[in-house]
């Protein structure tokens, strides 16, 4: 009441409630209010102005209930959350309410805007940063760079946040701020997300904004806008941050949920007009720049969803059109077991290359011929053709790839680690041994890096001039991973 | 329009007026089609003000659809804007009547007494809140000349 009172004073405008449905209040007066105006009722309960008609404001209340003719006032500001060093490891709300019940945020806090403007094109920078996600697919054939926007599309539990929570362990022991924003998630779900972060011991790192189905609208729609003004406010203090949007399929809904609810005219497939510019925008806000000299990034991952592979849909090709690429959990590949279920042919990165080295490129065309080929071959078996021993061998070669692919969740391999991988494999060193064999190394391979006990290639990698510069430095190290063949029991 | 409706201006100042006035044009409505030989003046005799069934008589005189003028008269009326004040005091009549003289355009007051702003008035017109109380004089006073602005 007190706050209502003060405001009341400053502001010197009234309203009052006329109707309300859910969280979504109809407010008569007020005269003055802008578009994204908090506003605070009689009862203390705040809320976001969403639309203004000639005589009704609509507002998006933050929670709580109210009462048809309570009194309404404006605070005269935008909608500021408070962010501070102290969100490390803590769950919060798009509001930085906590949710851990570990008590109050610590820290000295800033307010932010929650709805800022995309840097100018004379902030930023080319992409050139390698962006480490340590699952080896994506590390070698979709590569990623910082700042860069890519989109995790697939069907449900098809792997995608089990990608994204291995990637926020890599970058975390790098030094990359992560944020990962539940939208509309099961408190389940984010438990396991919380689990996971704390076993690989980035949890502390972490910051996690997390809304559930039955939260309040307002809260559901501002939960991505909230994750990237703490974004950016770490990238302005010089950090690298990683921002992952689970899921933006699901806020496109509440979105169109909230828009028919405003009797705003639908569009197709009864979503409002501007869903491409509310999800444009935001992510637009991500990128690589240049701050106090330093080049600084956000990388976002968005994900949609989508249903039995259909990628054609409304949300998911809008969210392909203002992405540098995405990466495609193919519901196919899942059912067969592969782990994760990435089609990397399907999958696009449109920037990632430019942080490719010489090698890299090498080694990634290498795999694409072995899988294209082997994809082949494997049609002709189909039709039930003799293949020469040739083509067996080179079957056995995409059969041989696919056992590194093959990553469980648990599993994160560091750039070093993919390099020596496929190194031996390119080089022939699995090529006499059977499948099982060649299973059982690779683990003892993980199992040394796991441990700190794998040698590193003699040579920084973008220094590695081909294939056979790549062959010539592990032909070095060999001896030492044939000693942890010997020693390493898995 | 206000020509029309001029004779119940100066009786329809307050909300509790505009209450009134729809409770009688309510009940003449109900009336318009009960047995049709007596003219509606005639029927509502007794049972409204006189401000009312002259008003309704006129409209008989004039040949007026009665019905029709009746929902007019009714949505002139609820489209007034209203204006509430915070009194310390029960107003009189008089007071109502110099209150409404002060506004530019015809409003509908809505009174609300409250001894506890001790004087003067909080007024709400047009979405704007205006707080000339005593009570909030008394304490900006208070704030700036016994505790220094704290």
């Amino acid at each position: 009441m007190e706050e209502f009172e003060f405001y009341l004073s400053k502001t010197k405008e009234i309203g009052y409630i006329e109707s309300f449905f859910h969280s979504l209040v109809f407010v008569s007066g007020l005269p003055g209010l802008q578009p994204k105006e908090v506003v605070i009722t009689e009862s203390g309960k705040k809320g976001m102005v969403i639309g203004l008609k000639k005589e009704i404001s609509q507002v998006l209340l933050f929670g709580g209930e109210v009462k048809v003719g309570e009194r309404v006032a404006r605070t005269g500001e935008i909608l500021k959350i408070p962010v501070s060093e102290g969100l490390f490891g803590r769950i919060v709300d798009p509001l930085m309410k906590p949710l851990d019940g570990l008590g109050p945020i610590s820290g000295e806090k800033f307010l932010k805007e929650i709805e800022r403007e995309a840097p100018p094109i004379k902030e930023r920078r080319r992409i050139e940063r390698f962006f480490e996600t340590g699952v080896m697919i994506v590390d070698l054939l979709i590569p990623l760079g910082f700042g860069q926007r890519e989109l995790v599309i697939g069907d449900a539990k098809t792997g995608k946040t089990t990608f994204l929570v291995q990637t926020i362990v890599s970058q975390a022991k790098q030094g990359t701020i992560p944020i990962y924003v539940g939208i509309a998630k099961k408190d389940t779900a984010l438990k396991w997300v919380q689990e996971y972060l704390q076993r690989q011991r980035v949890f502390e790192r972490t910051i996690l904004i997390h809304t559930t189905p039955d939260d309040p609208i307002a809260l559901i729609y501002l939960a991505p806008f909230s994750g990237m003004a703490l974004a950016e406010y770490f990238r302005d203090k010089g950090n690298d941050v990683l921002i992952i949007f689970d899921d933006l399929s699901t806020h496109a809904k509440i979105y169109r949920q909230i828009s028919l609810l405003l009797k705003r005219t639908p569009g197709r497939e009864c979503y409002p007009g501007d869903i491409f510019h509310l999800h444009a925008a935001l992510l637009e806000r991500a990128g690589n720049l240049i701050k106090n000299k330093k080049e600084v990034s956000i990388t976002a991952l968005p994900v949609a969803e989508t249903l039995e592979n259909d990628i054609s849909g409304y949300i998911p090709t809008n969210l392909m059109a203002m992405t540098d690429g995405h990466i495609f959990f193919d519901i196919v590949e899942f059912r067969k077991g592969k782990r994760p279920a990435i089609n990397a042919f399907l999958s696009v990165t449109r920037v990632g290359n430019q942080t490719k080295t010489k090698v890299e490129r090498e080694i990634a065309n290498w795999i694409k011929k072995v899988l294209l080929d082997c994809k082949r071959l494997e049609e002709f078996v189909k039709l039930g053709a003799e293949l020469s021993l040739e083509n067996q061998k080179k079957i056995e070669l995409g059969r041989k790839l696919e056992i590194l692919f093959n990553q469980s969740q648990d599993k994160i391999l560091e750039r070093n680690t993919q390099l020596i991988l496929i190194g031996l494999l390119i080089s022939g060193f699995w090529d006499e041994k059977p499948l099982e064999k060649m299973k059982e190394e690779v683990e003892k391979i993980y199992f040394a890096q796991e441990k700190g006990i794998l040698p590193k290639i003699p040579e920084e990698i973008d220094k590695i001039k081909d294939l056979t510069h790549l062959n010539f430095l592990l032909k070095e190290i060999l001896p030492m991973i044939e000693k942890i063949f010997k020693i390493v029991k898995c | 329009m206000e020509n029309e409706f001029s004779i119940l201006f100066q009786n329809v100042l307050t909300k509790e007026d505009l209450i009134s006035l729809l409770a009688e044009i309510d009940l003449a409505e109900s009336l318009i089609f009960e047995e049709k030989e007596t003219p509606l003046s005639e029927k509502i005799k007794g049972k409204v003000s006189s401000d009312f069934q002259f008003f309704v008589e006129k409209l008989e005189r004039e040949g007026k659809n009665i019905k029709e003028a009746l929902e007019n008269l009714k949505k002139y009326f609820l489209s007034l804007p209203e204006v509430k004040l915070t009194l310390a005091f029960e107003p009189k009549r008089e007071f109502i009547e110099k209150v409404s003289q002060i506004f530019k355009e015809r409003v509908i007051l809505n009174f609300k007494v409250d001894p506890e702003i001790v004087g003067g008035a909080i007024l709400e017109a047009f979405g704007k809140f205006f707080d000339f109380s005593l009570r909030e004089k008394l304490k900006k006073i208070l704030k700036e000349e016994l505790y220094g602005g704290i």
